[in-house]
């Protein structure tokens, strides 16, 4: 049996007059890495603070491990919400400390957790002192407190240099090794490429598309063509039986494939229509690409 | 609770802003309840000249009228405490460490309890510093000490309790509603000082009795000094049940307004 350890049921949120979340639903499974991919103001962080219970939804709602959410459901989860949030006349230990007094364990991994993101060195000094990297890496430590069941990262490699961010990203894959669920909220798609098992792309308050990475990446090809007479192949192309989409980019043509046809086929298919291609260069789509065509549809 | 306690006095052990309020406000009650007597004994010296009848010597620390003289006296410094508890709380929306403290699996109840057990705990200490300064100030001042005479009217350690905590309550829901130190600061000194007088004015006095900073003034009345006396006027030299009550009705109801709110509010 593998009940999920979140599921979200047809949420949505307005501020004022302005939606930022209509009916979403998701559901996460134990061990799973999901990507929440959006621009700014698409609705990420208002998804997690409902989750958090530091925002109310206006509708819908929402189970931590299969029960209605009470506050001692969030004890097993590890929370990093837009940017740390710490008091600042106190040390990195004695802020830690007050996150293992609410989550109720011992104090034993606050060391611990301050070594894995490389601030032993400065854990006395006030939190205040510190930089914006050390402030950002305080809060991925913080979350590490008491072994999660669940990590929710809002942005987690804001403000932090490359060697943080390679930091950062191996203890995402660590702790997902260990059969950790993560949540990570991100605009680097890179980033959630290289470690998410799943994402849910979001867009003005509205999910766009939810599901395995590798589906998104091998859900369709993406070709790109250039011919002499562009007016032309676009005419043609738009007709083709394999072309789920086509649309004109600087200047070339940009191809979604329904199904894997290799370009050899591609190439025939327009000389046979009486056009010959100039450039043709065909490669499993990124998440970048993917994201930016999702969102101009 | 006591976890919640824990928690919140972590907070503020190690923060040197707390102890220098604190620090600040102990020294103006110590200041108050030790040097007042300067000062009035001087008011009565002028009074027994100018006055045709000789005035009986009489010392305002002695008991038991200490404790209703002190207690009195205190009840001008609350609102210093309110400043304090307005300072720490509306910290937690500076800092929005009231959201991470939630996210980590606090949950919104217990966090407000942490915050009453704050009012509480400062009250507490206010009602302490009034306890021995009062045993001291009445130990040296009382010609023939009696236990009887010292337990005699130190109900008003109760009631200066209440006093400060009610005015605390108030204090922190409107550090709840606004969140903002300066601003909640602001409003709590614009009611307290202005809003509330003027009302007060407009309104008959039995009910305007009941506002909640009135009721919370009623509840220990000026002390019967030889000098009130003379000018024919008696105050009430007891805790009256009814503004005892109106107290704890308001702290009730504010407190109740808090959870109510936090019920849905974002954070």
């Amino acid at each position: 049996m593998n009940n999920p350890v979140l599921e979200i049921q047809h949420l949505s949120k307005s501020y004022g007059h302005i939606r930022a979340l209509s009916d979403f639903s998701l559901e996460i499974h134990k061990g799973d890495v999901v990507g929440i991919l959006g621009p700014n103001g698409s609705g990420k962080t208002t998804i997690l603070g409902i989750l958090l219970d530091v925002l109310k939804p206006d509708a819908g709602g929402y189970l931590w491990f299969g029960k209605e959410p009470v506050s001692s459901s969030r004890k097993k989860i590890g929370a990093l919400l837009e940017q740390p949030l710490f008091y600042p006349y106190l040390s990195a230990v004695k802020n830690l400390k007050i996150v293992a007094d609410i989550k109720g364990v011992s104090y034993n991994s606050v060391d611990e957790v301050l070594e894995t993101v490389g601030l032993t060195d400065r854990k006395n000094g006030k939190y205040k002192t510190y930089s914006l990297g050390m402030k950002q890496r305080l809060a991925v430590a913080a979350t590490l407190i008491g072994n999660p069941e669940v990590l929710i990262l809002d942005e987690p490699t804001n403000g932090l240099d490359p060697k943080s961010i390679a930091l950062i990203r191996d203890l995402i894959a660590d702790v997902a090794s260990k059969g950790v669920t993560v949540l990570l909220a991100s605009h680097l798609l890179d980033e959630v490429q290289k470690i998410c098992s799943h994402v849910a792309i979001l867009d003005k308050g509205v999910s766009l598309h939810a599901g395995r990475v590798e589906e998104v990446l091998n859900s369709a090809l993406r070709v790109e063509i250039k011919a002499e007479d562009m007016e032309a192949l676009y005419k043609i192309a738009v007709e083709l039986a394999f072309v789920s989409e086509c649309r004109k980019e600087k200047d070339g043509l940009v191809l979604l494939l329904k199904e894997d046809i290799n370009t050899a086929e591609i190439n025939k298919s327009f000389a046979d229509r009486g056009i010959y291609l100039t450039y043709l260069s065909a490669g499993k789509r990124s998440l970048e690409s993917y994201f930016l065509d999702l969102l101009k549809e | 609770m006591l976890e919640l306690l824990k928690i919140d006095v972590r907070k503020y052990v190690y923060s040197k802003v707390f102890w220098v309020m604190l620090a600040v406000y102990f020294a103006l009650l110590v200041l108050f309840f030790f040097g007042v007597e300067k000062f009035v004994n001087e008011a009565l010296k002028n009074a027994s000249d100018s006055s045709p009848v000789s005035m009986p010597a009489f010392s305002i620390y002695a008991f038991p009228y200490v404790w209703h003289n002190l207690a009195f006296l205190g009840g001008f410094l609350k609102i210093f405490l309110a400043l304090i508890i307005l300072y720490f709380i509306t910290s937690e929306f500076t800092y929005n460490t009231i959201r991470q403290n939630i996210m980590n699996g606090m949950s919104r109840n217990s966090f407000i309890v942490s915050k009453l057990l704050f009012v509480v705990m400062l009250s507490l200490f206010s009602a302490l510093v009034l306890l021995f300064s009062g045993f001291v100030l009445g130990m040296l001042h009382t010609e023939e000490i009696t236990w009887a005479l010292m337990v005699q009217k130190s109900g008003f350690i109760a009631a200066y309790f209440l006093e400060v905590f009610t005015f605390g309550v108030m204090a922190m829901l409107l550090g709840f509603l606004i969140r903002k130190p300066t601003l909640s600061i602001g409003a709590l000194a614009v009611y307290y000082y202005i809003a509330e007088p003027i009302i007060s004015a407009t309104l008959p006095e039995r009910v305007a009795q009941y506002l909640p900073v009135e009721a919370m003034g009623n509840l220990i009345d000026i002390p019967n000094t030889a000098l009130m006396k003379m000018f024919g006027v008696n105050f009430r030299n007891y805790v009256s049940l009814q503004d005892g009550i109106a107290c704890v009705v308001y702290s009730v109801i504010f407190i109740l307004l808090i959870f109510l709110i936090y019920r849905r509010k974002d954070l």
